[in-house]
């Protein structure tokens, strides 16, 4: 974060390049994951006050209590509230999706964007590579740690420091792992993305057991490559 | 230099942090009948509910004195600090309303920069970018976080 302007030879290969505060992303970044929450709440609230209006609910005062609620649910995935509408898992797979999605038109723009001056790829492994340096260079600001592949399809990214996690931190007990997870969803889908842009169809996981690392597993989907 | 306690309190006046650090076990003797909010050596067995009167009676105590200072001095007059027989208390205002409170022993010199490297280094980062801390700390949600204590307690202790 500065206020700083930049100083010249900047970047001499890309006379296209524009600087943003990384602190802009970070926090678009956080606020990525309630929000895909509260909208899929709200969808959830007005399809169905929409679908079944016998309980006596008026759709605009449900819109409005949620309003209401909008800025005491601010960050907290609202768990409460959702009950009411969606069960635990079915959010849970709803907001995936959404930011899922939202990530892999990301990732697929992201390796538009940045593979215009290479080479064709050769080989997946190839592809992986440029992921997991060029790529992950971009939007993390810094390498994967290790990778690691069966030669089978699937390949396991490491991030031990990975960048979303390098600030997340709750209270003892808080059950900071469990919280992480929805921020991976994202990221798992430009990675999915980016991929997908370079001709590769996977399907992708994360996970975390300890703060701030992240683990990546891709699963490429055989004769595609 | 000895720092006893820091207080934070939020654009809603509300205390979302406070904490003490304990002083050194030598000179325990001179603090005997003091002012309402006092340094460790009873602080420290307080119970919660007096502690949180503390923290009452110190925002009580600089919004008043910002205030007075600010009919005084003009609008671009600052509260700084003040000083007792037995603490200095330091003051200092973001620009986003946020208030750092910090009690130290008498012979400190100005903390201003310390409580600005609090609210930038730790403040900023392990809070408001924290991913699972809320925008608002009711309550003090989110602040108590292990980063955020950890580097404060580190940060403080390395001062003293």
């Amino acid at each position: 974060m500065s206020f700083e302007s930049v100083m010249p030879p900047y970047n001499s290969t890309d006379p296209t390049a524009r600087f943003l505060s990384s602190s802009s992303l970070d926090f678009l970044l956080i606020e990525m994951v309630p929000m895909a929450y509260r909208v899929t709440n709200q969808l959830a609230s007005s399809s169905s006050a929409t679908s079944s209006p016998s309980t006596g609910s008026d759709p605009t005062i449900q819109s409005q209590i949620q309003e209401g609620k909008k800025e005491e649910q601010e960050r907290e995935p609202p768990a409460a509230s959702a009950a009411v509408v969606l069960d635990e898992e079915e959010l849970r797979e709803s907001v995936f999706f959404r930011l899922e999605s939202i990530g892999y038109r990301v990732g697929q723009g992201l390796v538009e964007r940045f593979s215009r001056d290479r080479t064709r790829f050769g080989d997946t492994l190839d592809v992986i590579k440029f992921l997991c340096k060029d790529l992950w260079t971009l939007v993390f600001r810094k390498q994967v740690d290790n990778l690691k592949t069966n030669h089978r399809g699937v390949y396991v990214l490491t991030d031990n420091q990975f960048r979303p996690f390098s600030r997340m931190s709750t209270e003892p007990g808080g059950q900071a792992v469990l919280r992480a997870q929805p921020f991976l969803w994202l990221p798992c889908g430009i990675v999915r993305g980016a991929l997908a842009a370079m001709g590769i169809q996977a399907t992708v996981q994360a996970e975390t057991t300890e703060l701030p690392g992240a683990v990546f597993q891709i699963k490429t989907i055989a004769g595609k490559n | 230099m000895a720092i006893y306690s820091f207080y934070i309190f939020d654009r809603h006046t509300e205390c979302i942090y406070s904490r003490t650090w304990l002083p050194p076990p030598a000179p325990p003797s001179q603090s005997s009948a003091d002012g309402p909010h006092i340094p460790p050596p009873q602080s420290q067995t307080l119970s919660a509910k007096s502690s949180s009167d503390n923290a009452k009676l110190i925002f009580g105590t600089v919004f008043s004195l910002r205030n007075m200072v600010r009919k005084l001095g003009g609008d671009d007059d600052a509260f700084i600090s003040f000083r007792t027989a037995q603490y200095k208390l330091h003051y200092y205002e973001t620009a986003s309303n946020l208030r750092l409170v910090m009690l130290t022993d008498t012979s400190t010199l100005s903390m201003r920069n310390v409580l600005h490297q609090i609210y930038i280094n730790l403040w900023v980062e392990y809070v408001v970018k924290n991913p699972l801390s809320p925008v608002e700390h009711k309550g003090g949600e989110g602040v108590r976080n292990e980063m955020f204590e950890m580097g404060l307690d580190q940060f403080v202790r390395g001062l003293m």
